[in-house]
């Protein structure tokens, strides 16, 4: 099931350093979300901070913050993806942070 | 008077684990300034910090059981704006902020809330008595 919440915001890790904070959503009906890693401009990938089961594709929109269900697989592979690119580009204090996140994650 | 009810349970080592990962910062997200100085004193108190984790599991379940018996969700609603209280008593007690508490006025504030654990849960329940207009 799809969520919008309104009003528009920016996402919460959005054009911020990650390596030393957190980010947190409320879901209207899961509750705390935390951030699990940026998918790309305009998408973040969460969690919920309870059991870390349930992921949600974060997609920032003129409506606001809209919320995708995927699957646990999906949500890995989005993190691996997404490891892969920093360890290419060479940020490893990011990559180091993010490799802790998915083996807290995921392992 | 219309009754609403909600409910939830917390596996307590997830709560732990949480403690474990996020530390401070779970706390301060999650609860209010009272409910952590609940923890510190239980947790000061108890061998290996088992009193005051297991007081976290039951707030987080009762902070759940509030918003499942308001309907609302958790849209516009911080977990800070439901707080658990613990009277002279001991019998735990429901004060709300921010936009729970705007919520709460317009429905009539009456609530009754249990907790309970054992073992590796905890457990909440919550009734909310909801004035409706005549």
């Amino acid at each position: 099931m799809k969520f919008v919440q309104s009003p528009s915001a920016p996402l919460p890790g959005a054009n911020a350093a990650r390596m030393s904070r957190e980010s947190y959503l409320n879901h209207p009906t899961f509750g705390l979300l935390y951030q699990v890693c940026e998918v790309n401009a305009n998408q973040e990938l969460f969690a919920t901070l309870y059991a870390q089961r349930l992921f949600f594709l974060v997609t920032a929109t003129p409506e606001g913050l809209q919320f995708d269900p995927i699957g646990r697989s999906d949500a890995r592979i989005l993190l691996e993806h997404r490891l892969r690119s920093l360890r290419r580009s060479g940020s490893e204090p990011e990559y180091t942070a993010l490799h802790l996140v998915y083996k807290q994650t995921f392992l | 008077m219309n009754i609403s009810v909600g409910t939830d349970i917390v596996h307590i080592p997830r709560i732990r684990a949480l403690i474990d990962r996020f530390g401070d910062r779970f706390l301060k997200k999650v609860y209010t300034a009272i409910e952590q100085q609940d923890y510190w004193q239980a947790s000061a108190q108890a061998m290996a910090n088992q009193t005051g984790i297991v007081r976290l599991a039951g707030r987080w379940a009762a902070k759940e059981a509030v918003v499942k018996a308001m309907g609302t969700g958790w849209r516009g609603i911080r977990y800070t704006d439901v707080e658990i209280q613990r009277q002279g008593s001991g019998a735990p007690r429901v004060c709300l902020y921010g936009a729970a508490a705007k919520w709460g006025a317009a429905a009539g504030d009456n609530w009754q809330l249990s907790l309970s654990h054992d073992g590796e849960y905890a457990i909440a329940m919550v009734i909310f008595l909801r004035n409706v207009a005549e």
